[in-house]
């Protein structure tokens, strides 16, 4: 669930925007395609995680490439994460402020958002994922009843031509989200938590469908609804999809009741992502306790968000983000198994055997 | 992660261990309970529900000058009890450059915060329709609190004179408008032109929209009815700043009233010309967007027999010609079918003839195809040649039958010419199914 939760919670509020004008009516098969990349990940992910149950990343990358290098590399993943923070709490602030909280100050809820992701943070992944098995039903629930109250301002014909601009611009576009999808990489930093090791692969490729599926059905809906060009025009079209949404004249507005639901799986997200950042970094300087990171590493990252200062610059970086870091979710956990495999090679046995 | 594998190891074991973490801890606890002591008594940023106006009807045109004049009908609920105090509304009405700038103007002659999440209709004057909706829907789309399931009308009336409406069975012409809308969709007399309908379509070069159209007409006469309402009356006009859509002529009060019928055809923001109620239906069922339509079939060869008939069902298909031939050239010229099926329903018959025979009811069922498709003839005529817009959704049907590059670089810029040199043919056939609970109508005897 934290994977599926990590995987769309932000992402699906703006993708059907980025991925429309690429891919056009496609854009869902895009985002298809995206989560088979997405379960690839996963699966190097849960071998990774299978071959030093024990370990978390950065510890990993010391044992396989020796100290310097595996520094270099926890610090390239505290930085993934950190962007991926940064990104995800300036993509969901301007969408609550834009779209309902007019008049509040964006650092008024940047604040809140890093109070909570903060406090989470300090209570640990246990308590993350316990919270999560409760909101993540309720939003799904909300997503399900947004669907079936959407049925009949669906238009399934603007879903043809199903190639939509080509082959090419759908692989482009599948790209594109596969660097959502590849947010998966972050559970590297808490995947040793786990009691029951032996299915991680499975584990994590579940959550990866799972966000994948919500992110086809809500870019499915967005083009169903409001057309590629409507797609392409609006901000944010999630929430527009949501707004044209009324069941007769007694639900209207329904908007705001499942932005407050979809906002609590975004603190989610980014608790889990601001708490694999601090513990990586608390693994990089080696500190006994991550927590101490918590306070400085919140203010730099509600700083760092508010350097996009409006929703142009936000979806820019956002742009650049799902351009490049899709090669980094690929070929981090790719780099880690091929390293794990080589050092078994060389020392016979597991890799756990050789320390 | 599955629910099998959320067992966690407990990683918070040293959690508030240290004595002046656990002081940070309360401290930073009251400190929370502080902030949202106020903060959820709205202490901050309350705005009290006494300082909101809720717009219930919106309306735009152009002055003679080139402003754009907004109307918006607010509620004004009343603290007594229902009925004592006739204060149903305020009307008020600003000019600007812009949309923006109406509102603005607005917000001054106002004692209460503009609220426009309630906003039911949407009134759209001829004269800025004619001109293009754009600024309407730039400034309304980028709003937060505009409802998006909110009625779009076009009229050719005075905006104002249509809000300026009391209805005897509505007083507010904004909810008057509202519930006539609900009714008048479901018998196809106007299209379902929502704000995210014409939003959505607007931009498809193949998909025009059509929306609703309001017009005042004048209902019957009524005598005066004495002071008392009289002075009630002007009690409203202080209110509404206008006579409640009465004029006075000696003893005789003339009433308007309000009409919805017919539809506005659109070619991208523009209002193009004006389409009946039947043409609407027809539009309604080309399009498969037809709830039900009733209309007197007049029987051939008698002296003025009619039989009622409903269409309950129908479902329409666009035959369009073979994928290599939709191209820029191939599709000028070239020939697309309308098909119509479905049933229809007697409602009444005023005829000898009594359609209870199978040649009977298979001549009925072809004279009310026969009906139909020369309507919908006429109606692509117009379409074609006087408004010149695809309100058929023939480019869409063509949108999704070619690649979407084909389709925007070499189709839709020239959509609107190629579709005027279009051969379009309806062919419908319905069938006559149900007769009504008698077959035969009664005749007394003297």
């Amino acid at each position: 669930m934290l994977v599926a939760v990590i995987v769309f919670s932000t992402g699906f509020l703006a993708a059907a925007r980025l991925l429309t004008p690429v891919a056009g009516t496609a854009a869902w098969i895009s985002v298809l395609l995206g989560g088979v990349i997405g379960l690839v990940i996963a699966w190097l992910v849960g071998s990774v995680s299978s071959a030093f149950p024990e370990q978390n990343l950065v510890k990993i990358a010391e044992d396989i490439f020796g100290k310097p290098f595996g520094k270099v590399i926890g610090l390239t993943f505290a930085l993934y994460c950190t962007v991926v923070v940064v990104l995800g709490t300036r993509e969901f602030v301007l969408a609550i402020s834009i779209s309902f909280l007019e008049r509040t100050p964006f650092y008024v809820t940047t604040a809140v958002f890093f109070i909570l992701a903060s406090y989470a943070a300090y209570l640990g992944i246990e308590a993350i994922a316990r919270v999560c098995f409760i909101f993540f039903g309720v939003v799904i629930i909300s997503i399900a009843i947004l669907g079936v109250f959407a049925i009949p301002v669906l238009v399934p014909g603007r879903l043809l031509p199903l190639a939509g601009r080509g082959v090419i611009p759908i692989m482009r576009a599948a790209l594109l989200t596969a660097s959502y999808t590849g947010e998966a990489i972050v559970s590297l930093a808490f995947l040793r938590h786990l009691k029951d090791k032996r299915h991680v692969s499975r584990a994590v490729g579940t959550g990866v469908a799972i966000g994948t599926a919500i992110m086809a059905m809500t870019v499915a809906y967005g083009i169903m609804m409001l057309g590629t060009g409507g797609i392409s025009r609006v901000t944010y079209p999630a929430v527009e999809t949501a707004r044209m949404v009324g069941a007769g004249e007694f639900l209207e507005r329904g908007e705001i009741l499942f932005l407050a639901l979809w906002f609590s799986v975004a603190i989610l997200k980014l608790a889990s992502v601001f708490y694999a950042a601090i513990t990586a970094i608390a693994d990089l300087l080696n500190l006994d306790n991550y927590r101490r990171l918590i306070l400085p590493f919140g203010i730099i990252s509600m700083v760092l968000s508010s350097i996009p200062a409006n929703v142009a610059q936000s979806f820019a970086a956002v742009e650049h983000f799902l351009k490049y870091t899709v090669w980094y979710a690929i070929a981090l956990p790719a780099l880690l198994l091929i390293g794990a495999r080589m050092l078994r090679h060389e020392k016979g046995g597991t890799p756990d055997d050789s320390r | 992660m599955t629910a099998d594998n959320m067992d966690y190891v407990d990683v918070s074991s040293d959690h508030g261990s240290h004595p002046l973490g656990r002081r940070l801890t309360v401290a930073a606890c009251v400190l929370c309970v502080v902030i949202l002591v106020f903060a959820l008594g709205g202490c901050w940023d309350a705005r009290d529900i006494d300082h909101i106006g809720f717009i219930m009807g919106m309306g735009v045109d152009e002055s003679d000058d080139g402003k754009i004049v907004v109307w918006v009908q607010m509620a004004l609920p009343s603290s007594g009890p229902e009925g004592a105090a006739n204060t149903p509304a305020w009307l008020g009405s600003a000019a600007g450059n812009t949309m923006m700038d109406a509102m603005s103007a607005l917000r001054m002659k106002s004692a209460k915060t503009l609220f426009r999440g309630h906003v039911k209709v949407l009134v759209i004057g001829e004269k800025i329709a004619r001109k293009g909706l754009t600024p309407i829907l730039d400034y309304l789309a980028r709003d937060s609190q505009f409802r998006y399931n909110s009625w779009v009308l076009v009229t050719s009336d005075p905006v104002g004179k249509i809000f300026e409406v009391e209805a005897d069975q509505e007083n507010m012409a904004s909810s008057y408008i509202n519930l006539m809308m609900r009714h008048a969709t479901l018998s196809s007399v106007a299209p379902q032109s929502r704000f995210r309908d014409l939003l959505s379509t607007a931009a498809e070069p193949g998909d025009q929209p059509v929306l609703a159209r309001v017009s005042l007409v004048k209902s019957e006469p009524e005598e005066e009815e004495g002071e008392q309402d009289e002075a009630q009356q002007g009690v409203w006009g202080q209110r509404t700043g206008n006579e409640g859509g009465k004029g006075k002529k000696g003893d005789v009060e003339t009433k308007s009233d309000i009409e919805i019928s017919g539809s506005a055809a659109l070619h991208g923001d523009l209002v193009v010309g004006w389409l009946d109620p039947v043409q609407t239906a027809m539009v309604l069922m080309a399009r498969n967007r037809l709830k039900e339509y009733s209309f007197l079939h007049m029987v051939p060869g008698t002296e003025g027999d009619t039989v009622g008939v409903k269409v309950l069902h129908s479902r329409a298909t666009i035959e369009l010609p073979p994928r290599h031939k939709m191209t820029r050239t191939g599709l000028r010229g070239a020939e697309v079918r309308i098909r119509v099926t479905g049933c229809a329903y007697i409602e009444e018959v005023m005829s000898e003839e009594q359609f209870v025979s199978i040649e009977a009811d298979r001549n009925l069922s072809r004279g009310v195809s026969d009906q139909i498709e020369a309507e919908m003839e006429s109606l692509i005529e117009i379409a074609q040649n006087r408004l010149g817009t695809d309100i058929f959704g023939i480019g869409e049907a063509v949108r999704r039958r070619i690649s979407s590059d084909a389709w925007e670089e070499e189709i839709a810029p020239i959509w609107r010419d190629i579709f005027k040199e279009i051969k379009i043919i309806p062919e419908v056939s319905l069938k006559v199914e149900r007769q009504g609970t008698t077959m035969t109508s009664p005749r007394p005897q003297a």
